[in-house]
């Protein structure tokens, strides 16, 4: 029998919810009330919480008529009613007559000469129940009442009912990120957007991993929220994936635990930067420039690095002006202009163009490739004081994760207009809140998947 | 905070040491008072379209820069019609084109900039942050700022 058990499908072991009925009503009411899961595993269905049932009398003295006419009797029937559309077999074991243990399918079944213990302890039986292969249910409850009759008497009723509930059960064991490529084993930024418990949007979470990190259960994401996880690490390009069903993502996070997002870590981005020194401007500035930024960006997770050419003109300078390209000018890189005038800028209709006016120290250049990829100045009195985009200040070093996310993901960032992902249609750009050249983006609406450009842990 | 861009006299002031820092000299006269006001003022200027791509000649209503003579550096005398712009308040970790200010476009020194106006508080009093750039441009534009007397 246990051999059969296992091969059926069977109820689940979780059950939602227990009600033993102690409830006072002109209707009968079941005894007991089961709600399980199921969940096509092959657990056994004696794991249900099912209350042993007494075998013997609700009165005290198991007398049930006005002559006592049973008191010369030592054994009860069991007269079982087992009813649902989902039922295929009912088991029953008594723990002190395992002789009386039997089972049987649906229907009207007796299980005869019980042992009526009138002093000390009764035996008790015990319910387990297998459902039919296939079943999918719910198709209306698995009801099992038992009267307890002691000759032609009933002197017990018992009323199991269980429904079977259409929900998900957890498998084992948390979600996963398994990380690997991962440079230097470097401490790496897992960031996770998921939806919010209410409203629109989404929520964002977050691990550290070397390698493989358990990160709970992640859901899939719903309305304007799609669930993906970003990864940004020293010495690796960010990673992002998306984890969402209705977008196509594979793998995607389920509502079960146990599902594991690989992610496998390449190499930084290279953005092909000209340097052009022009008479006003410091070839020694331009190259520690250069350094800075690649040590900086890289220190804070950036994944892009500057394949820099630096060259001294000896022509003219040109014009300060987004409406015009200067010259010299070379597209599909970042050309940045190291001149007289006393602006910096970079270019919105144009982020390839940059020009480093002076006075200038080498943070001015990372703050301007920062706004080449897409990022916003923070302005006088900000509490991002070491920020590299701080639109003041020479101690500027700091990016935040939200930042290097639209570095890499804003689809005005010069990695796009430089193709530096390959194909624009090959990466999921996004037009996210809070940045620079969004005429790239085209008319599309902003992008609800983008993390706040506060969003950052630390330690790098 | 309530904008109240008019009927106020404001003075400039250099509010960074370092020169990297430092608002052009264009828009700061040592020696001088360096007061100026705003009168309100209807004229053709130009302002970034909403895609930030162009330039577009329209006729808005604004403010002119006004003050006693030489009290201001050259960058204040160049006609600026500024503008409100924006709606948001002041929040400088987060500054876009919705951050409400003053903004215009004018020639300084035969090149087209854009000027910049944004009221906040600094240490509890009512203060101008200037910045003076070029259209259609982000950057590290130096600093100024600006109290009322």
């Amino acid at each position: 029998m246990k051999q059969r058990l296992a091969n059926l499908l069977m109820l689940a072991v979780v059950a939602l919810a227990t009600a033993a009925s102690a409830q006072t009503s002109d209707q009968p009411t079941p005894t007991q009330v089961l709600s399980p899961c199921l969940t096509g595993l092959a657990e056994t269905a004696a794991d249900l919480p099912m209350d042993p049932i007494v075998v013997g009398c609700d009165t005290v003295d198991c007398c049930p008529g006005p002559e006592c006419a049973g008191d010369d009797k030592n054994t009860l029937d069991w007269v079982i009613d087992a009813q649902g559309t989902g039922l295929d077999q009912v088991n029953v074991s008594f723990d002190t007559a395992p002789e009386k243990s039997t089972s049987f399918g649906p229907g009207k079944n007796t299980i005869n000469g019980l042992p009526l213990v009138r002093t000390g302890t009764p035996p008790t039986g015990t319910l387990s129940v297998a459902t039919k292969s296939g079943w999918s249910g719910p198709a209306g409850p698995i009801d099992i009442k038992i009267d307890q009759k002691l000759g032609d008497v009933s002197v017990s009723e018992f009323w199991l009912r269980i429904d079977v509930q259409a929900c998900q059960v957890p498998t084992t064991g948390e979600d996963r990120v398994d990380l690997t490529n991962n440079t230097d084993n470097d401490s790496a930024i897992v960031l996770m957007s998921e939806r919010k418990s209410s409203g629109n949007g989404c929520e964002w979470d977050t691990a550290r991993a070397t390698d493989s990190v358990g990160v709970g259960n992640k859901v899939p994401g719903s309305g304007s929220c799609k669930s993906s996880v970003s990864v940004f690490s020293d010495d690796n390009a960010m990673a992002w994936v998306n984890t969402d069903t209705s977008t196509g993502g594979s793998p995607t996070w389920t509502p079960n635990q146990g599902d594991v997002v690989p992610i496998a870590l390449q190499p930084p981005l290279v953005e092909n930067v000209n340097v052009y020194v022009f008479g006003g401007g410091s070839l020694d500035l331009a190259y520690g420039a250069v350094d800075f930024a690649n040590e900086r960006f890289n220190a804070n997770n950036v994944g892009i690095q500057f394949n820099a050419v630096v060259a001294e003109q000896t022509g003219s300078e040109p014009s300060i002006d987004c409406l015009t390209t200067p010259n010299p000018y070379t597209e599909g890189r970042v050309n940045v202009y190291y001149v007289s005038d006393t602006n910096r800028l970079t270019c919105r209709p144009n982020p390839n163009v940059v020009f480093v006016g002076g006075p200038a120290d080498v943070t001015v250049l990372a703050h301007e490739l920062g706004h080449s990829l897409g990022l916003l100045d923070f302005g006088y009195g900000s509490s991002f004081g070491d920020n590299i985009m701080q639109d003041t200040g020479t101690t500027r070093d700091a990016l935040l994760d939200g930042q290097v996310f639209r570095m890499n993901m804003h689809c005005g960032s010069s990695l796009h207009r430089n193709k530096v992902r390959g194909d624009p249609d090959s990466w999921p750009w996004k037009k996210c809140l809070s940045t620079s050249s969004q005429t790239a983006c085209g008319t599309a609406p902003l992008d609800a998947n983008c993390p706040p450009v506060q969003q950052n842990v630390d330690p790098k | 905070m309530t904008v109240n861009w008019s009927r106020k006299l404001w003075t400039v002031q250099q509010t960074n040491t370092n020169p990297a820092d430092q608002v052009p000299d264009s828009l700061y006269e040592d020696g001088e008072s360096n007061q100026f006001w705003l009168d309100l003022d209807v004229g053709t200027t130009e302002e970034e379209s909403e895609d930030q791509s162009t330039l577009d000649t329209v006729t808005r209503a604004g403010f002119r820069v006004g003050s006693e003579s030489d009290a201001l550096a050259e960058g204040w005398r160049v006609g600026w019609l500024l503008v409100p712009k924006g709606k948001n308040p002041y929040d400088p970790n987060n500054i876009d084109t919705d951050t409400e200010r003053l903004e215009g476009i004018g020639l300084l020194r035969g090149q087209k900039r854009r000027l910049r106006l944004f009221q906040t508080e600094i240490d509890g009093k009512e203060a101008l942050v200037i910045r003076l750039g070029v259209p259609l441009a982000d950057g590290a534009e130096g600093l100024a700022t600006a109290y009322p007397d």
